[in-house]
């Protein structure tokens, strides 16, 4: 494997639902794209894009209608082996993850995943406290019953259940849907202090840009089955129009930056981030003060 | 949502049968089946096969649908035949150590045959060009009478069409549960009968647990919507016999008649 392989790559992957039927309907039409060791990618869409199809074919759920899936420069589908072992190395939380919890206790149930892989005893424990750790679950509720824990919580233990598998591509979809704004800043920061600290890839699904634009360094849009736009936030971001007519809003930071340019306020790129969007609203009033 | 998956096989169509008012082509149905037992020589079962043709023929169902219900047949028909044929009676035509064919085997066995058909074919275009939720109406007011001797009626009808309504959505509901398991390196598909029977628990226990919470909330739905059982309640659609329905109920009770009369007389 050379240094330029990419983690994963997609080729000219096309997902037709219920083919040969009346119910046919294209989920993906010929997408192609390619992950990065280390990247923290967002992949937004509106309802029905074909998000989850996208997503579920990375790790082998769904078998592609045509094209393939390369994991390390190998086909995921070549085996049954390799599709397990797909399975191991890119970790899916699905939409709603809660739903999945079954065990007796929490601890049980985060072991689930490592415990399929193989795992046992001490080593096991370990990756159960990692795991909890990493969604800032704590030890105390390792051992009620998963389905006392609060929306919130319930959440925040499906995705250790992931996470406790150490997968080196971790897709998160939705993550943040149903919660209120404390329960999806609390995954938002979670996910980007994960990331930070092993240096995994991550791809994370929203049909919100304020979540994508806040913690994603490239973003990947989806319209109609199709994989229309891939580039940095800011390359994104100045496709406005196009955009709005797929149904996506632009963060609200950056639409009030951009009517900010629109009464003569210049900027030089498109604003996204809190923190970039403070720091130029400081040197603002820093001018406007020293010109008076 | 997703759409592939339908309950009961309807077919949505437009067509004088899929019109037909769903208690009549219920009532029917049974007196076809009734007459298809009827059936005795070759003039009758041609008369139920046409009659059959008919309806299939004004359903705009395509014939290979109605034979794609056939499919899971087989077998039965395979072990009716074969149990008829060598269940030899009368004059023995063929023999080789304990097995026999005798003529009126053979015409037994495929009498048995196309009865089958018959009846399954003749089910199946009620369920193809009738929606579940007709069908369970239907069945309510055919039902009725039993109201005199306290049988809740209305309350069966509704577990009935709750049950329709929620199977799609279990169904998905249990895709999505085995996909996510799966994701998690759960393994449905090898082992031995233990191994497997104990993977199910990952995916049998959040389909409880969803059920539950489901009907919790369908109940409190209900409820909020001032439902207090069946009595006295009435239909967004209500099921309406039309001239044309009542001509055809009783053109078909007669043909049926005849079709009685006839296999019972032996012509
Ligand atoms: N199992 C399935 N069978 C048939 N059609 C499906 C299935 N799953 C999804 N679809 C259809 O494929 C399309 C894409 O669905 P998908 O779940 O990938 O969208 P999404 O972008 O994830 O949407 P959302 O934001 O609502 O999660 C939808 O139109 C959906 O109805
Ligand atoms: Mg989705």
């Amino acid at each position: 494997m050379t240094e330029s392989t990419p983690l994963l790559e997609v080729r000219n992957l096309t997902h037709i639902y219920g083919e040969g039927t009346p119910f046919r309907h294209v989920a993906l039409e010929d997408c192609s794209l390619k992950i990065g060791r280390g990247e923290l990618i967002g992949l937004i869409g509106h309802t029905g894009s074909g998000k989850s199809t996208l997503t579920q074919h990375f790790n082998g759920l769904l078998k592609p209608t045509s094209g393939e899936v390369l994991l390390k420069g190998e086909n995921i589908f070549r085996s049954k082996k390799a599709t397990l072992e797909a399975r191991s190395c890119v970790g899916l939380v699905m939409q709603y993850p809660e739903y999945q919890l079954f065990e007796e206790t929490v601890r049980k149930d985060i072991a689930f995943g490592p415990s399929n892989q193989g795992l046992k005893g001490k080593e096991l424990d370990e990756r159960v406290a990692m795991a909890a750790d990493a969604v800032r679950l704590p030890s105390s509720l390792l051992d009620v019953s998963p389905f006392e824990l609060s929306g919130g919580e319930k959440r925040r233990a499906a995705i250790a259940g992931v996470i406790a598998m150490e997968p080196e591509l971790l897709i998160l979809d939705e993550p943040t849907a149903g919660l209120d704004p404390g329960g999806r800043r609390e995954i938002l920061d979670l996910i980007a202090d994960y990331r930070n600290r092993e240096g995994k890839s991550i791809l994370f699904v929203s049909h919100s840009m304020d979540t994508v634009a806040e913690v994603c360094s490239r973003i990947l849009v989806m319209n109609k089955s199709k994989l229309v736009m891939d580039g940095l936030p800011e390359e994104v971001f100045i496709h406005a129009e196009e955009l709005r007519d797929m149904g996506l809003a632009l963060p609200e930071i950056t639409e009030i930056f951009s009517y900010l340019a629109s009464r003569g306020v210049a900027f030089e790129k498109p604003v996204y981030t809190r923190d970039y969007a403070v720091r130029k609203l400081l040197a603002l009033f820093r001018k406007e003060e020293r010109s008076l | 949502m997703n759409t592939s998956i339908t309950i009961g096989q309807y077919i949505p169509l437009s067509s004088p049968i899929h019109r037909l008012d769903a208690r009549i082509k219920l009532g029917l149905t049974l007196l076809y089946i009734v007459t298809v037992f009827f059936a005795q020589n070759v003039l009758t079962y041609a008369m139920v096969f046409c009659y059959l043709a008919l309806a299939v023929i004004l359903s705009r169902i395509r014939v290979s649908m109605i034979l794609k219900s056939l499919k899971p047949l087989t077998l039965v028909l395979i072990f009716t035949i074969l149990i008829n044929v060598f269940y030899a009676r009368g004059e023995v035509i063929w023999q080789w150590w304990i097995f026999k064919i005798a003529w009126e085997g053979i015409f037994i066995a495929l009498k048995m045959s196309i009865r089958i058909i018959l009846l399954v074919a003749g089910s199946s275009l009620l369920t193809y060009t009738t929606s579940p939720i007709m069908l369970t109406d239907a069945i309510e007011a055919l039902l009725s009478p039993l109201k005199l001797f306290r049988v809740p009626v209305g309350e069966l009808a509704m577990m009935m069409s709750i049950a329709l309504r929620f199977i799609p959505t279990l169904t998905e509901e249990t895709a999505k549960i085995m996909n996510a398991q799966k994701a998690r390196g759960a393994d449905f598909e090898t082992g031995g009968l233990i191994k497997r029977a104990k993977a199910l628990i990952p995916i049998l226990v959040p389909l409880f647990v969803s059920a539950f919470r489901r009907a919790d909330e369908l109940a409190m739905a209900m409820e909020s919507r001032a439902y207090t059982g069946g009595d006295g309640r009435t239909r967004l659609k209500p099921l309406k016999a039309r001239p044309s329905d009542v001509l055809a109920l009783i053109g078909s009770i007669l043909y049926f008649a005849a079709c009685a009369v006839l296999g019972i007389l032996g012509f």
